[in-house]
């Protein structure tokens, strides 16, 4: 390796500068470890995974990337007549097609292909590439000004988004770009993580959202700087322009903490996070209207669901309740205060992934939503003042799409909606109710079967469309794990001894069969990894389950009903399914069935089409009569699905090959050496290739698992000083590998490849920036603003030792783990 | 009841691979060239305990609710340091079914040349405590280490004897150092504190 790292450096001179060595034109998919060698591993259908859709009205067409997977990048769009949702063709773009523009004068369509250094400019009269454009990796939104002279392309491997000026007449396209595309990641301004959408303001100016940061931006015409910055505190998924106004798609402020003590979730310099409900139902969907220019909220609308389908969520119209729940779920009276006023509870459907704005046929103003999580669109009308006012609503049904719900157009008063996991196109009458039958066609890759068609699949489909399987409709995994990114945000976990103040940073899921077992924790893995599943469905909310303590504490016990079973309400007791007690129904909230399990399989018959596996990769094994194994499918409850998204975890690990790998520099290279020195230490907790001590696999080595006391300082109540990040002694009981004593909770070492993409860093994401993770307090390293948080209680170099270098040294490791 | 031969084992078997659901017919036979003697029990590797059919088990209630039991089960004939392990548990008075698999499950040395699965949980997630509490469930468990196959099977009693929640953390486990908490159950709820 030395001897390649002198080479290496001859060969560049010892620049410093980014792509000393050229990068190549494309990223290669990067190997998945998961094949035949694995019990679980079954071949799978090719896919196409539509992803974008853009129209071209005057030719009546419209265009769909066909994006793929990050193992398999597709490399086409299909061009698709509008009318008939027919594909006319297909046009050879380059890998990953994740964004489309049309340009305003409707010769070209500029296509941005995820895994490449070039965008494809289709000529749309003669459907074909006929010019390239320089871009760094990862451009993945992009939007033209109203004039067409000028566009914004935004991308994630720098976190940047560079100017266009374009010169468009006839068939000639050509650009100039501010930004010298040659700087690679750092061509552009620099925005919030991720930049996903770009809209073009109609006075100028630009809108730039990002999900990983949670930010919206507004940016000068010139887009030299940013001129406002709205957070959430939610990934921003999307924004829509409708006059005055910007409607921002999110999934609500909450951290998952009590509105008003405990820990600061929103970042407002007060104790709690504004919102009534905790944890996971904390998860919302929500629209916020901001006024422009200046990013204010207006308005304000959430869950149709906020209250009262989970047995835990705050009732502004019963605000004694809370007092009846167990301990650990009790809430206090004055929680209803925190509730948002009911005439804001008009969201209906989960995940919001795109807002349309669109005419109604009386010329009004209104707003299709497409909901991912629940297969749905709905509309609302815009008033003048930017309100928004359902048109459909949950009683009275919302707009069916395929599974996958992520991309939509309006074409003539129709809403042509991409169904990236079923492959399908939807088309929905905007101005009619709800149509009775779906209308689609196909636009992607069905020749192995209709989706969902293995069990890798039936887990797919469940990470997306979660929404049916829990108990309000509202929360998915991909709420927080978008894309396979996690979003930077920490929030309370049940299994933490102090939910109100302590955290935990979301867990980035790519490449997870590699790196088990998951969590800080070190405890799960693909087999038992329900507790976050459990938390969209506990079994408190269905009746015959027997945990509601409101109707159950009003019963003998079932000890006591099998000692006597003429005890009065013993026969609830003991044949709840056949004779549930009165209070089932009269509670007002929970789930429609009686058990979790008719619960799950109900929504996998709904959404899957199934309630059992298809035994390709999930099956049970019994002994038979004559000692024989026999496999059989499994059933589609909780504990099958949660098998189907483990497997499905698994199979794909979506890790997205790293532009920065490809052509390291200088820096990045010396940074190597540091990763491997004895005095760093980085590689005996974060060994390479894996970058953590995690199990072994039949495809890979690796030695863990293994893990540690903190490393670095955990977090502490504000007022006691306890250690907030220990887990509660009954998650220990129930995950027998998590360790924890007297001196706290022993934390699994997490994989740090693929760090370039994410923002925060450590279990309680306190570490903003890689610097600040590698850092010890006050190094020179440190940017203006940032925190060394490589110390634990003073001691500086717990997480390696990083005092003794300089600088430039540390700034090359960061450089370096940024490869990875 | 454990199944194994001295001899080695030729094990049928018998898979749906990418079929639907069906009756577990024949698809195929793999020979297993080694055999593993594999024993239900509770304990760990300083003192394990084997369950023979009949006896009780206690249904413990968890984090978040969770049911399970926590067993253990010891393996000899391996050199294995780790196994695979799959459960599955039929309650036939009331339908329910129980199947779970945990692979690379750590194997602890014994005394006597064993190897024991210590804390071996098996979690009832999709029944409800009626259809559990009081039932006889015939238990298969079919462990794979180090290249070779063996099972065992048992019939439980199910039990929930200790009905105590711990409501303080601090509190002292119950029964045998077995944690039985998690969040107030109506119909298993213990005297208040």
């Amino acid at each position: 390796m030395t001897a390649l790292l002198a080479a290496v450096l001859l060969l560049i001179g010892c620049s410093d500068d980014v792509g000393a060595l050229e990068p190549p034109r494309e990223l290669r998919p990067v190997a998945n470890p998961f094949g035949p060698e694995d019990p679980l591993w079954a071949p799978q259908p090719h896919r196409e995974k539509p992803a974008a859709i853009v129209a071209d009205p005057a030719r009546g067409r419209v265009y769909v990337a066909l994006t793929g997977t990050e193992e398999e990048p597709g490399r086409q769009i299909a061009v698709v007549d509008a009318s008939s949702l027919s594909t006319l063709a297909r046009v050879d773009v380059g890998p990953g097609p994740i964004a489309m523009a049309v340009h305003p004068g409707g010769r070209h369509l500029v296509v941005l292909n995820r895994f490449a250094r070039h965008a494809s400019v289709v000529d749309l009269d003669r459907l074909r590439v006929t010019a390239e454009i320089e871009v760094p990796f990862y451009c993945e939104a992009i939007a033209f000004d109203a004039s067409g002279e000028r566009a914004l392309v935004g991308h994630r491997h720098g976190d940047r988004v560079v100017r266009w000026r374009v010169r468009a007449e006839g068939s000639r396209f050509e650009v100039d770009s501010e930004d010298a595309p040659e700087l690679g990641p750092r061509a552009g301004l620099s925005v919030p993580a991720n930049p996903r959408r770009i809209v073009a303001l109609p006075g100028g100016g630009w809108l730039v959202t990002s999900e990983t940061e949670m930010a919206l931006t507004r940016l000068e015409a010139d887009a030299s700087r940013v001129a406002a910055t709205y957070r959430p505190n939610a990934p921003v998924l999307d924004v829509a322009v409708v006059g005055a106004f910007a409607y921002v798609l999110h999934t609500g402020h909450g951290s998952g903490h009590p509105p008003a003590d405990g820990f600061d979730g929103d970042g407002d310099g007060a104790p709690g996070d504004g919102t009534a409900n905790v944890t996971f139902q904390d998860v919302q969907n929500e629209i916020t209207v901001l006024s422009l220019p200046g990013l204010e909220p207006v308005h304000e609308y959430t869950s149709d669901s906020i209250c009262c389908r989970d047995y835990r969520d705050v009732d502004p119209d019963r605000p004694d309740v809370g007092a009846e729940l167990a301990p650990r779920d009790a809430w206090p009276a004055e929680r209803v205060a925190f509730m948002p006023p009911r005439p804001t509870w008009i969201v209906a459907g989960a995940m919001p992934e795109r807002a349309v704005p669109f005419r109604r046929a009386d010329g009004s103003d209104a707003l299709a939503v497409v909901f991912g999580g629940s297969s749905e669109v709905q509309t609302f009308d815009v008033d003048a003042d930017g309100a928004l006012a359902p048109r459909e609503t949950a009683a009275s049904g919302l707009h069916a799409t395929g599974l996958g719900a992520v991309d939509a157009v309006e074409v003539d008063g129709r809403l042509l909606v991409v169904d990236r996991l079923s492959e399908t196109l939807t088309a929905i009458e905007l101005d009619g109710p709800p149509a009775a039958e779906r209308v689609s066609a196909v636009v992607g890759d069905v020749g192995g079967g209709d989706f969902p068609a293995t069990d890798v699949e039936l887990g797919e489909a469940f990470n997306t469309v979660t929404a049916p399987f829990s108990v309000d409709g509202d929360q998915t995994c991909i709420h927080c794990h978008r894309d396979g990114t996690p979003i930077a945000k920490p929030v309370s976990m049940p299994l933490l001894d102090d939910p109100d103040n302590g955290v935990r940073l979301v867990m980035s899921y790519r490449g997870a069969y590699d790196t088990r077992p998951w969590f800080v924790e070190a405890a799960m893995d693909e087999q038992n990894f329900f507790p976050v599943i459990n938390e969209l469905a506990r079994k408190e909310n269905f009746c015959c389950e027997q945990r509601d303590p409101r109707v159950w504490s009003r019963y003998p016990t079932q000890e006591q009903c099998l000692a006597d079973r003429a005890l009065d309400g013993c026969r609830h007791v003991l044949e709840c399914l056949d004779d549930p007690p009165p209070e089932c129904a009269d509670r007002g909230y929970g789930g429609e069935t009686l058990t979790r399990d008719e619960h799950f399989r109900r929504a996998a018959r709904r959404v899957l089409g199934r309630d059992t596996s298809f035994g390709d990769g999930l099956w049970s094994e019994r002994l038979g009569p004559d000692g024989q194994i026999v496999r059989r499918p499994i059933n589609l409850g909780f504990d099958g699905i949660t098998r189907a998204l483990g497997l499905f975890l698994l199979s794909r690990p979506r890790r997205l090959p790293n532009p920065n790998a490809v052509a390291p520099s200088a820096l990045a290279l010396r940074g190597e050496a540091i990763y491997h020195s004895s005095e760093a230490g980085c590689a005996t907790c974060h060994p390479l290739p894996v970058t953590a001590t995690a199990r072994p696999t039949v495809a890979t080595e690796a030695p863990g698992p293994t893990s540690f006391p903190y490393l670095v300082s955990p977090l502490r109540h504000p007022l006691t000083g306890a250690d907030v990040d220990i887990t509660n002694a009954a998650f220990l009981g129930t995950f027998p590998d998590a360790r924890q004593d007297a001196g706290g909770l022993r934390v699994g070492v997490p994989a740090i490849r693929g760090s370039w993409d994410r923002e925060r860093f450590f279990h309680h994401g306190a570490a903003r920036t890689l610097h600040e993770a590698l850092a010890t307090p006050g190094h020179p390293a440190l940017r203006s603003g940032e925190v060394g948080r490589n110390e634990r209680e003073g001691q500086p170099n717990t997480h390696g030792g990083t005092s003794q270098l300089d600088a430039e040294d540390l700034d090359a490791l960061v450089a370096f783990v940024e490869t990875l | 009841m454990t199944w194994t031969t001295s001899t080695a084992i030729t094990i049928l078997l018998v898979g749906l691979s990418g079929c639907g659901p069906g009756d577990g017919s024949p698809d195929g036979s793999v020979d297993a060239s080694c055999s593993l003697d594999v024993t239900l029990g509770t304990g760990d590797a300083l003192g394990f305990t084997p369950l023979s059919d009949g006896d009780a088990a206690e249904v413990i209630l968890g984090f978040q609710g969770f049911r399970m039991l926590q067993l253990a089960v010891r393996i000899t004939e391996t050199r294995a340091s780790r196994a695979d392990v799959s459960a599955y548990l039929a309650i036939d008075a009331t339908g329910v079914e129980v199947d779970q698999r945990d692979d690379q499950l750590r194997l602890w040395p014994a005394a006597d040349g064993s190897v024991v699965v210590e804390r071996y949980l098996l979690f009832f997630n999709d029944a409800p405590a009626s259809q559990i509490i009081g039932q006889d469930g015939r238990l298969d468990v079919i462990a794979r280490a180090g290249g070779c196959t063996g099972g065992s099977s048992v019939t439980l009693e199910l039990r929930d004897d200790d009905t105590c929640i711990a409501f303080d953390v601090d509190a002292a486990f119950p029964d045998g150092a077995i944690l039985d908490a998690g969040a107030l159950d109506g119909a298993m709820a213990c005297e208040s504190p």
